[in-house]
């Protein structure tokens, strides 16, 4: 065993005993770990079992030769650095070998500094191949967990910041000055927000077609509609608004993924509540009509212009006019509705006239029956 | 009053929280990390532990409750109370809910982080059985 276990590895591959015994000791010298092998097939042996960081291989050996022991490595192991040696230093040969992927050549007789010389780049070479590797890998790791580090990177701050904020806002420490209270107050309204439109979006990210495919059922639409009208009772309630319900008791079967489609609908009839006039009337209703299903949400509000229609549903997307603007709103949610519509294989349409109110209206494709 | 244990890596969270604890007259004692967190638990026998999950490694909260609940070196303290608490429910591409694992790894309440003053005062109380 070679003192020096921790420098790079080499394998020299070589039919020659002399050749492989001065190899073995020039290596030693310079501080390199050496295995040796004595054919083709034990050479590829050899790399199986601890693949080294460069392989010295002959060119010509009876059986395998080095073309074919390069070839298996450049399939098997692309980042070992193959240097081919040859005895006979016919220029053909070489090229041969450095087109199939061999890193360079040493043409036999040559002197150690020469073998150095081209190993140490060789092992240079790979060095910055297994970088590059590596930097790719990061890279490709990151975007993939872009959702976990905004969650880490994000959130926590934003949750630390919020505690902090809990410390004078719930005066823990003894009255606050009146004269302060407002201004925490309203640090805290605008931090919740921001909070949660980052929840939101996380949410939002975390939405993929795969998922809502696999935890599709199928439902009739009727309770569909109840469960949706149990949840916006409530809100609408508490908002001093009136609820009309009109949902046809006829057959309609969709496949859907109940909980996220529930959420979609939820989010749209919020979004009613909001902008109703007040003491306004939010009519969901729900029936079947050229084999779809239709579910609209209507309100009594500033309605929605044919220009702001065209963006409602982008992400982020917040009216530029000031009694809407006042809400306080992520800009997401009919974003999220509308993409989890689109992953059952539907669509969401607004229609308003200016001061009239504004109907949504979801279709989504009914079963045959 | 109460010796609360705080086990959080977070600096902030441990002064805001000890901040609203101590001025409701609870003693509050503090660890930056699980490690550190289980050895003041030996050392000073808290009534009531409030134990990040997500601290230096991504669950390190569960194995801080695990040795607490599970291992002979830690028989006489195995029934302090935890309040388990984490700003992050889910982390993307895992099915793991980490509420629902606070509640397998017998934490007896959890808190989203942040929380108000109240909501944690309500937590405590219901731990303390005041």
């Amino acid at each position: 065993m070679s003192p020096h276990r921790q420098g790079p590895h080499i394998l020299c591959v070589d039919d020659d005993q002399v050749a492989r015994e001065s190899a073995e000791l020039l290596f030693n010298r310079w501080g390199y770990r050496v295995s040796l092998a004595d054919c083709g097939e034990a050479g590829l042996e050899a790399i199986a079992q601890d693949p080294p960081d460069l392989i010295l291989v002959d060119l010509q050996m009876p059986g395998m030769d080095g073309i074919e022991v390069l070839e298996w490595v450049r399939t098997n192991h692309p980042s070992i650095i193959c240097i081919m040696v040859t005895g006979h230093a016919t220029l053909q040969k070489a090229v041969e070998a450095m087109k199939q992927g061999a890193y360079d050549f040493l043409a036999k007789p040559f002197a150690p500094d020469e073998m150095k010389l081209v190993v140490e780049r060789g092992l240079e070479r790979r060095r910055l191949m297994l970088e590059a590797e590596r930097l790719r890998a990061e890279k490709a790791l990151m975007l993939a967990n872009f959702v976990t580090l905004v969650s880490h990177q994000m959130r926590s701050p934003l949750a630390a910041v919020r505690q902090l904020l809990e410390v004078p806002a719930s005066q823990a420490l003894g009255p606050l000055p009146e004269a302060y209270q407002g201004f925490i107050k309203r640090a805290v309204v605008r931090l919740d927000l921001l909070a949660r439109t980052l929840n939101t979006w996380l949410a939002m990210s975390r939405l993929d077609q795969d998922g809502i495919d696999s935890r599709k059922t199928t439902e009739e639409l009727a309770p569909l509609m109840r469960d949706l009208v149990q949840r916006a009772e409530a809100d609408i309630t508490a908002a001093g608004q009136n609820l009309e319900v009109q949902v046809s008791d006829g057959q309609c079967q969709v496949e859907v993924d109940r909980e996220s489609l529930l959420e979609a609908l939820y989010n749209i009839v919020s979004n009613a509540v909001k902008y109703n006039r007040p003491g306004g009337t939010i009519t969901i209703r729900g029936y079947k009509r050229d084999e779809e299903a239709q579910l609209s949400i209507s309100d009594q509000g500033p309605g929605v212009s044919a220009q702001e229609a065209a963006y409602i549903f982008d992400e982020f997307y917040r009216s530029r006019r000031k009694d809407i603007k006042e809400k306080p709103g992520t800009g997401l949610g009919l974003a999220i509705s509308l993409k989890v519509v689109q992953a059952h294989g539907g669509d969401i349409k607004v229609t308003s006239e200016s001061g009239e109110g504004a109907t949504f209206t979801v279709t989504l494709p009914c079963l045959q029956t | 009053m109460a010796k609360i244990l705080i086990i959080d890596d977070d600096d902030d969270f441990r002064a805001a929280t000890s901040a609203i604890l101590e001025a409701a007259g609870h003693g509050v004692l503090i660890a930056s990390d699980g490690k550190a967190g289980l050895e003041m638990v030996k050392a000073e026998d808290p009534e009531l532990i409030i134990l990040d999950i997500m601290m230096d490694s991504i669950y390190e909260g569960f194995s801080v409750i695990t040795t607490l609940r599970a291992t002979p070196e830690y028989m006489d303290y195995r029934d302090i109370p935890v309040l388990m608490c984490s700003a992050v429910k889910q982390i993307t591409g895992e099915r793991f809910d980490i509420p629902a694992e606070a509640r397998i790894a017998h934490g007896d309440e959890f808190l989203d982080k942040p929380f108000t003053s109240e909501m944690l005062h309500k937590k405590v109380n219901k731990l303390l059985e005041v």
